[in-house]
C-alpha cells in the first residue's frame, strides 16, 4: 500500500483502504505526536472514548425517568445499571438537527450529517474519526471500528471524504491485530513503504529548495509554508515507522473464540465489548466504536421468538412490547458488565471507567413511529460531573452534537464545534483535576 | 473544519520593505483634512471607528492603504463630510482628492514593481482534480472529496490568501495522487470484457419492500398486472394480516421480470437501489432505461395530467433526470463515468413523498400520479483502446508484458484481483496481470520523463531536471522496485513538487507560458492543453489576435463548462445551496427534483448569455431564462415539458429573468424558514453592484423572525429607518431586500407570507401546479401545514431617493445602471482569474477596459477585452 499512513486493524484490499482512509493524521503540536508523549502526565491525563449504537431503538417508556436531576426514580433499564448510577448521565430532549429518515439516521449517529435518507447523501466525518485524526499517532491504532451484525450498507463510521469505514466483525481477529506480532515480512514491507515515502518527500523538498534561489520576496512566505508542510509530513512518517518497529503489548486475557450463531446476540456483544476493553487497557487505541445491528435478528433469550425489527413496530401490542423489553434489557446488562469491568480496572490512581467516556444510544426516539427526535442516550465515565437525568426540551430538542463537542474537549482536543453544534452541552461539566 | 487562512497581514509583512513610511501628502491636502475631517475622526471621537490623525502617521500597509482608499472614495462620493457638517468648496476638495489619489497610486505602484498585484498560490482542490484528470487523461477520476475544503478570499477560492499549504493538505493530496496513478496504469494484459446487464425493479431488494406494502404496483400492458395477485384491499392494522401480508409473503410480485409503477419518490425507508449489479471496474458505462408515467385511480391506470420525471442516481450523486411521458414509455440512453462499488438507483422524482402504505386501503384506494420503470440496463466497462490513453501518458508505447512471462527473478508489481465489494451478483473476471518492462531503464525513464514533466510543470524543463527525476527512477530500481513502480515514484514526486502544485508567475508582463496557465485555469479550471502550449512555445500566444482566437476556442470547448459552473457557484453563492433545509411544514414542495432544477438554472443561464454575447443588463432583467419542466412549474410558466434545460421566452410582465429573481439565488439568501431583506440586500450590493456593505457594529442583537405571522420581518427592521446611525448603511442595504420580499425561501413568488399561525388557508391549486389531479385539484392525500400570513410589502426607496412599488420598478432601475453592473462583473472575473481584485492604481485601466467594451457592455465582448487588458496580462 502506498499511502503514507497505514494504520488499520486488519489488512485491507488496497482500493478499499484508499477509500476508507484508515486513520488519517492531522497535525497538532509536533512534540505532542511522539509516542513518548503519549505517556500519562499530571498535566495531560489519558482519556478514551467508546461509542456504542444499538440501532433498533430503545423503548422510551422503560428508559427515560420521570424526574430530573440526580434524585430520579430508576426506570427498568436504568435500574440494570444501578451499580454505576453516579457515573453516568441520562439525556432526554436531544437529537441531531435535520437528521431524519427513520432507520437511515443510524448512519448519522456519530456524524450528525443531515438528511441521511436523501438519495444524494454524502456523509461528513464521524466523531470518532475526527478525534482519532486530531489525537495523532499517540497509539498504535488511531481508532477501532467494531460491529455486531454490521451488514451491507449499514454503519456509522465515516472518514473525512465520506467513505464508510467497515466494522470489524470478528473479536478474535481484533485480538490478533492487537497482540500478535505481525509477520516479520509484513512488518518489513510496511517499514520499507514508509521509508520510501520519506525519501520521496526528501527528494521533493530538495527540489523545492533549488527553486528557492530565484524566489521573489513576496513569494517567500508561501514557499516557506510549503517546506514546513513537507517537513511535518516527514516527521509523521517517521513516527509511524517507529510504531511498526515497536513490539505489541502483552495481552491480559486469552484469545476469544468467535460465536457464529447470530441468535446468540448477548454472547456476541459481550465478546466484542471485552476485546474493546483489552484494546483500551493496553493503550492500543483510545477511540472505539461499536455498532450493534439487530435488524432481522431473533435473539436467543427466554420468551423471545420473533425478529427484532418486526417487534419494534409493536403498535403497542403487549406481546411485542414484552419481547422487546427482554431484548433491550439483555443489551443493558451487557453494558452494565462492560462498565463494571472498566470500573474494576485501576490505572494510575483512577479506574479505567474514570478515564473513558462511554456513549450508549440509538438513532430513533421511537422505533415504532420511526421518529428521530428525543433520542435515548446516556454518557458514562470520563471524569465528568454526572447529572443523573439531564433533561432538555422535548418539543424543541437540544442538539446532540453539543454533547460531542463536550466529548472532544474532554479528550483534550482544542475544538469548539462539531457538525451542527451550537456549543458544549449545558449541564455536563468536567470534574476538577 | 475551517482551514487556516494566511492573513493578508503575513504578506503585508513583506510589503513593509517596499514602503518606508506614512502616505506622503501635500500641505494643502493635510490642511483640507484638518479643516473638514479630523474634527470628528480623531483619537477622542473616533467617528465611524476612524482615527484620521493616527492614520496620517501610520506606515503604509495593506490595511492602512485600504483605509485611505475608503477616505478617498467616501469623500469623492460626497458621503463625507456628512450633510450636516460644513461642506468644502469644490475646488479645494478636488485638489485634495487629486493629491490623495496621486499619492496612493504612486505608493501602490512602488509595491507592484516588486511584488505584482497577485501572489503565488497553490492549486485549489477543484483545480487539482481537473489537472490530474487532464494530465493523465482520466475524465472519470474522482478525488475531490479526498482533498480538504479550501478557504475563501475576496469571495473565491482562487487567491493565495485562501489557499494554505499544510501537512494535511499534502498528505491528502498524496493520497489523491496514489488513486490517480493506480487508475492510470494498466494492470492487465487485456481489458475486462464489456458486459450488458438488464435489470427489473421487482427483482431488487428495496422495491421488494415498497411494492408489497402498497407504495407501488406491478403492471402489464399498461394495466395492473392481476395475473400475479388480486389488488390488495384489506387494512393493515395490528393482527389482521390478510390481503397485503399474503401478497408480501407470497412473493409473487417478484417472480418474472416486469414493469413496476411507483406512487412515491425516494426518501424514508426507500432507496430505490438496483442492488443486483455494481460496477467492478472504473470506467465508462452505457446506461439505458425505459420509463413512463400514469395516473392511478384505485386500480385503474389512466393518462397522467403531466409528464413525470425519473431520476437515475449512482451512489450519492444524480446521473440525470429523464422524461417519463404519460402512458408511452420513453427510452433514454447515455454514457456515464462510474467508479466501482455503488448501485444505480431509480427515483420517481417528480412525485410527492407520499406513503400509501400508511393509509387505509393502500394501493387499492390510492388516487394519484405514478412513475413506471420497465427496465434499467447497464453496459460496460466501455474501453476505447488498450492500454488506455492514461497509461500511454506515463509509459508511452512501451509494451505490456504478462507478469507470468517475466524472468523468474524479475520484481513483480503488486496486482490485486478485482473484487465485488457489494452484495451484487455480478462477479469479476479473471484478468491476466501485466506490466511494463524495460531493458534500458535509464534511457526509457529519461524519454518518458522528458515527455511528462513539461506538461506537469506547465513550462519547458532543463536537462538537469530530467536527470534528477531519472536518477530517482534508477535509485528505486536499485532498491528493488520494478520499472512500473520506479517510474510511478518519480511521477508522484513530480506531482507533489511545487512546480506542479503552485502557480508561479514572474513580476511584470507574463511570459507566454504563464499567460497560457492563467488563461486555462480561468476558462477551464485546469492545465493548458497541447495546442495552447504549442503557441506558448512558439512565442505567439501574447499576440492579440492569437490570444483572442484561443479564448474563443477555449470558450467553445466542453471544458469551459467548468468555468461556467464554478464561477456562478462562487460569485452568486450558489455553492451554499444545500446549507439550509426549507422547513417541511412551510415548504412541502421542496424535494430533490425541484432542488436540482433550481440549482442548475444559474449556470445554464450564464452559459447562454455569455455564448449569445448578451448585454450586461441581462444579469438582472431578461426576456428569457433557461429552465426545465419542474422549474417552469415552480415559476408558473406554462408549456415546458421534460427535465432538460432549454431557453424559454418570458411573457412581458414576468418577474423572472436574470439572477436577481432566480430561485437558486433567492434560496441562498434565505434560511429554511424566513427571508431576510438585510441578507438579500447585502447580496445584491456585494454581488451585483460591487459594493459590499460594511460589517455591522458589534453588540447588535439578531432579529428573531416571527413564523406565526403576527409581525413581518420588514416591521421588525423598523430601527433601520428610525435610527440615524443604522440608516447610514441600511439605507443602501435594505431597499433591494424589500423589493425581493416578494420571493420566498425557494424563490417562489408570493403575495402573502406562509405562516404557521391561524390565518386563512392558502390555495394549493395555485401554488402546487406540479402535483394537481387531472381535474386540476390538489390531491387529498397530500397535506398542507401552513396558512396565509400577512401580505407582502415590497416597496422601498433607493439611497438616491427614488421610490419603487415592487420588484418590477426596482429591477428596471438596477438594469439601467449598466456601467456599474459591467464594472462589477469585470472585477469578479478579475479576482476569479488572477486571485486579486483591482487596486487603487488599477482603476484607470479598469475604466479603459469598460470604455472599450461598448455602450451596452456585452458579456463576451467584456470578457475578451478583459483578457487583452494589462490587468490580465501582468502579474
Amino acid at each position: 500500500m502506498s499511502t503514507f499512513f497505514t494504520r488499520t486493524s486488519r489488512p485491507l484490499h488496497r482500493r478499499e483502504f484508499l477509500r476508507a482512509g484508515g486513520a488519517v493524521l492531522a497535525l497538532p503540536a509536533l512534540q505532542a505526536m511522539s509516542p513518548t508523549f503519549a505517556a500519562e502526565s499530571k498535566a495531560k491525563p489519558v482519556r478514551r472514548f467508546v461509542a456504542i449504537q444499538t440501532n433498533m431503538g430503545i423503548l422510551p417508556q422503560h428508559f427515560f425517568p420521570a424526574e430530573v436531576g440526580t434524585a430520579y426514580k430508576a426506570t427498568p433499564y436504568l435500574d440494570l445499571l444501578k451499580a454505576h448510577r453516579d457515573r453516568f448521565t441520562v439525556l432526554s430532549g436531544v437529537s441531531h438537527p435535520d437528521v431524519d429518515g427513520a432507520h437511515e439516521a443510524e448512519r448519522s449517529f456519530l456524524s450528525a450529517t443531515p438528511h441521511p435518507g436523501s438519495p444524494a447523501f454524502k456523509s461528513t466525518i464521524s466523531l470518532d474519526q475526527l478525534a482519532a485524526e486530531q489525537l495523532g499517532p499517540i497509539t498504535r491504532f488511531g481508532s477501532l471500528t467494531l460491529g455486531v451484525n454490521p451488514d451491507g450498507p449499514q454503519g456509522m463510521v465515516f472518514t473525512r471524504s465520506g467513505a464508510k469505514v467497515p466494522a470489524e466483525k470478528s473479536p478474535s481477529a481484533v485480538y490478533r491485530s492487537l497482540f500478535l506480532q505481525g509477520k516479520p515480512a509484513a512488518v518489513e514491507a510496511r517499514i520499507d513503504e514508509l521509508k520510501r515515502g520519506r525519501s520521496l518527500l526528501d527528494f521533493v523538498s530538495d527540489g523545492a529548495k533549488r527553486l528557492d534561489k530565484q524566489v521573489n520576496p513576496a513569494d517567500r512566505a508561501r514557499l516557506d509554508q510549503y517546506y514546513t508542510a513537507v517537513r511535518q509530513l516527514e516527521i509523521q512518517l517517521q513516527l509511524t515507522q517507529e510504531w511498526e518497529k515497536k513490539p505489541k503489548p502483552k495481552p491480559t486475557a486469552a484469545e476469544p473464540k468467535d460465536v457464529a450463531d447470530t441468535r446468540k446476540l448477548t454472547e456476541r456483544i459481550d465478546l466484542m465489548l471485552d476485546v474493546a476493553r483489552l484494546a483500551i487497557e493496553s493503550d492500543s487505541t483510545r477511540i472505539v466504536t461499536l455498532f450493534i445491528n439487530t435488524f432481522s435478528i431473533v435473539p436467543e433469550l427466554p420468551g423471545v421468538k420473533d425478529e427484532t425489527h418486526g417487534l419494534t413496530h409493536h403498535g403497542n401490542r403487549p406481546e411485542a412490547l414484552d419481547q422487546l423489553f427482554k431484548i433491550e434489557s439483555a443489551q443493558f446488562k451487557s453494558l452494565d458488565k462492560f462498565l463494571a469491568k472498566l470500573h474494576g480496572t485501576a490505572e494510575g490512581g483512577a479506574s479505567l471507567l474514570d478515564k473513558t467516556m462511554v456513549l450508549y444510544g440509538t438513532p430513533m426516539g421511537s422505533a415504532n413511529s420511526h421518529a428521530n427526535t428525543n433520542l435515548p442516550v446516556l454518557l458514562a465515565g470520563g471524569m465528568l460531573k454526572h447529572a443523573g437525568h439531564l433533561a432538555f426540551d422535548r418539543s424543541k430538542n437540544a442538539p446532540l452534537p453539543n454533547l460531542y463537542v463536550t466529548i472532544l474537549q474532554q479528550l483534550g482536543l482544542p475544538l469548539d464545534r462539531f457538525a451542527s453544534s451550537t456549543g458544549t452541552l449545558r449541564g455536563l461539566e468536567p470534574t476538577a483535576g | 473544519m475551517k482551514r487556516i487562512i494566511v492573513l493578508p497581514a503575513l504578506l503585508a509583512f513583506f510589503v513593509v520593505e517596499a514602503h518606508a513610511a506614512e502616505l506622503p501628502l501635500a500641505k494643502p491636502t493635510r490642511q483640507f483634512l484638518a479643516d473638514y475631517c479630523t474634527g470628528c475622526h480623531n483619537a477622542d471621537d473616533r467617528a465611524g471607528r476612524l482615527n484620521l490623525d493616527a492614520l496620517l502617521a501610520k506606515p503604509m500597509t495593506a490595511e492602512t492603504e485600504a483605509l485611505w482608499v475608503r477616505v478617498h472614495d467616501r469623500t469623492r462620493n460626497g458621503e463625507m463630510p456628512p450633510s450636516k457638517k460644513a461642506r468644502p468648496p469644490a475646488p479645494e476638495r478636488d485638489a485634495a482628492l487629486s493629491d490623495l489619489a496621486k499619492s496612493l497610486k504612486v505608493e501602490q505602484l512602488k509595491v507592484r514593481a516588486i511584488e505584482g498585484r497577485t501572489a503565488v498560490r497553490r492549486l485549489n482542490r477543484r483545480e487539482i482534480e481537473n489537472t490530474l484528470r487532464d494530465l493523465l487523461e482520466l475524465p472519470g477520476l474522482n478525488v475531490l472529496e479526498l482533498l480538504p475544503e479550501d478557504g475563501r478570499a475576496f469571495g473565491y477560492d482562487k487567491s493565495a490568501d485562501a489557499l494554505d499549504v499544510s501537512a494535511i493538505q499534502l498528505a491528502k493530496y498524496a493520497e489523491a495522487i496514489d488513486v490517480a496513478l493506480s487508475e492510470a496504469v494498466a494492470h492487465w494484459a487485456v481489458p475486462p470484457p464489456s458486459v450488458v446487464t438488464r435489470m427489473y425493479a421487482n427483482e431488487q431488494y428495496d422495491f421488494g419492500i415498497v411494492i408489497p406494502n402498497g407504495d407501488g404496483v406491478m403492471l402489464k400492458d399498461g394495466k395492473y398486472d392481476d395475473s400475479r395477485f388480486p389488488l390488495p384491499d384489506k387494512d393493515y392494522a395490528g393482527g389482521k394480516y390478510k390481503g397485503l401480508h399474503e401478497l408480501e409473503k407470497s412473493g409473487v410480485w417478484k417472480e418474472r421480470p416486469g414493469t413496476a409503477g411507483l406512487f412515491r419518490s425516494l426518501g424514508e425507508a426507500f432507496s430505490g437501489r438496483f442492488n443486483r449489479y455494481a460496477p467492478i471496474y472504473s470506467g465508462k458505462y452505457r446506461i439505458t432505461t425505459s420509463v413512463w408515467s400514469f395516473w392511478w385511480d384505485r386500480g385503474e391506470v389512466k393518462p397522467a395530467p403531466r409528464s413525470g420525471a425519473a431520476g437515475i442516481y449512482y451512489g450519492g450523486r444524480v446521473l440525470g433526470f429523464f422524461e417519463a411521458p404519460s402512458m408511452t414509455p420513453k427510452t433514454h440512453q447515455w454514457i456515464a463515468q462510474l467508479e466501482p462499488g455503488q448501485h444505480l438507483k431509480f427515483d420517481p422524482a417528480s412525485l410527492w413523498e407520499v406513503h400509501p402504505y400508511h393509509h387505509q386501503g393502500k394501493a387499492a384506494k390510492f388516487v394519484g400520479p405514478a412513475v413506471a420503470i420497465d427496465f434499467l440496463e447497464i453496459e460496460g466497462p466501455l474501453i476505447d483502446e488498450w492500454p488506455p490513453a492514461s497509461h500511454k501518458r506515463l509509459f508511452g508505447d512501451m509494451p505490456l508484458v504478462p507478469v507470468a512471462k517475466l524472468d523468474a527473478n524479475a520484481v513483480r508489481p503488486e496486482r490485486v484481483p478485482p473484487r465485488q465489494t457489494t452484495g451484487a451478483i455480478n462477479s469479476p473476471n479473471q484478468l491476466i496481470p501485466a506490466t511494463v518492462t524495460s531493458t534500458q531503464p535509464a534511457a526509457d525513464a529519461e524519454r518518458l520523463l522528458k515527455a511528462f514533466l513539461p506538461r506537469a510543470f506547465r513550462r519547458p524543463i532543463v536537462p538537469a531536471e530530467t536527470a534528477r527525476y531519472t536518477a530517482l527512477v534508477l535509485q528505486r530500481l536499485a532498491d528493488g522496485a520494478c520499472f512500473e513502480d520506479a517510474l510511478k515514484s518519480a511521477i508522484k514526486a513530480a506531482l507533489l513538487s511545487p512546480d506542479m502544485l503552485l502557480i508561479r508567475e514572474p513580476v511584470g508582463v507574463l511570459d507566454d507560458y504563464a499567460l497560457a496557465t492563467r488563461l486555462s485555469y480561468f476558462l477551464w479550471n485546469s492545465m493548458p492543453d497541447d495546442a495552447l502550449t504549442a503557441l506558448a512555445s512558439a512565442g505567439t500566444l501574447k499576440e492579440p489576435v492569437t490570444l483572442q482566437a484561443q479564448t474563443e476556442r477555449m470558450l467553445g470547448d466542453p471544458k469551459a463548462d467548468r468555468f461556467v459552473q464554478d464561477f456562478t457557484d462562487q460569485w452568486l453563492d450558489v455553492r451554499n445551496f444545500s446549507k439550509t433545509t426549507p422547513d417541511r411544514r412551510l415548504y412541502p414542495e421542496f424535494q430533490l427534483y425541484l432542488a436540482e432544477a433550481m440549482r442548475r438554472e444559474p449556470s445554464r443561464y450564464f452559459e447562454t448569455i455569455l455564448r449569445e454575447n448578451q448585454p450586461v443588463e441581462k444579469l438582472v432583467r431578461s426576456d428569457f431564462t433557461v429552465v426545465n419542466q419542474r422549474l417552469a412549474e415552480h415559476y408558473r410558466l406554462p408549456g415546458v415539458v421534460g427535465p432538460n434545460f432549454r431557453r424559454v421566452a418570458l411573457p412581458g410582465l414576468s418577474v423572472r429573468g436574470g439572477f436577481l429573481t432566480m430561485a437558486a439565488t433567492m434560496k441562498v439568501t434565505a434560511d429554511g424558514t424566513t427571508t431576510s431583506p438585510v441578507k438579500r440586500g447585502a447580496w445584491v450590493n456585494a454581488k451585483l453592484l460591487g459594493l459590499p456593505p460594511q460589517q455591522p457594529p458589534p453588540n447588535i442583537a439578531a432579529v428573531e423572525p416571527d413564523v406565526r405571522g403576527t409581525v413581518t420581518i420588514r416591521e421588525q427592521l423598523a430601527k433601520h429607518r428610525d435610527n440615524a446611525s443604522c440608516a447610514g448603511c441600511h439605507a443602501k442595504i435594505d431597499p433591494p431586500g424589500f423589493a425581493l420580499e416578494s420571493f420566498d425561501v425557494l424563490g417562489g413568488f408570493r403575495e402573502r407570507y406562509r405562516s404557521t399561525g391561524n390565518q386563512d388557508a392558502p390555495n394549493p391549486e395555485a401554488l402546487f401546479v406540479s402535483h394537481l389531479t387531472p381535474e386540476g385539484k390538489f390531491p387529498g392525500m397530500h397535506s398542507i401545514g401552513f396558512r396565509n400570513g400577512p401580505p407582502v410589502d415590497a416597496s422601498g426607496t433607493t439611497p438616491e431617493g427614488k421610490a419603487f412599488q415592487g420588484i418590477q420598478e426596482y429591477r428596471a432601475m438596477l438594469a439601467s445602471d449598466s456601467r456599474t453592473l459591467a464594472r462589477n462583473l469585470a472585477e469578479q472575473w478579475l479576482v476569479y482569474a488572477t486571485g486579486a481584485p483591482c487596486g487603487f492604481a488599477d482603476r484607470d485601466e479598469r475604466e479603459k477596459l469598460l470604455d472599450r467594451s461598448g455602450g451596452d457592455y456585452r458579456l463576451r465582448t467584456l470578457l475578451l477585452e478583459l483578457i487583452q487588458s494589462p490587468l490580465f496580462r501582468t502579474r
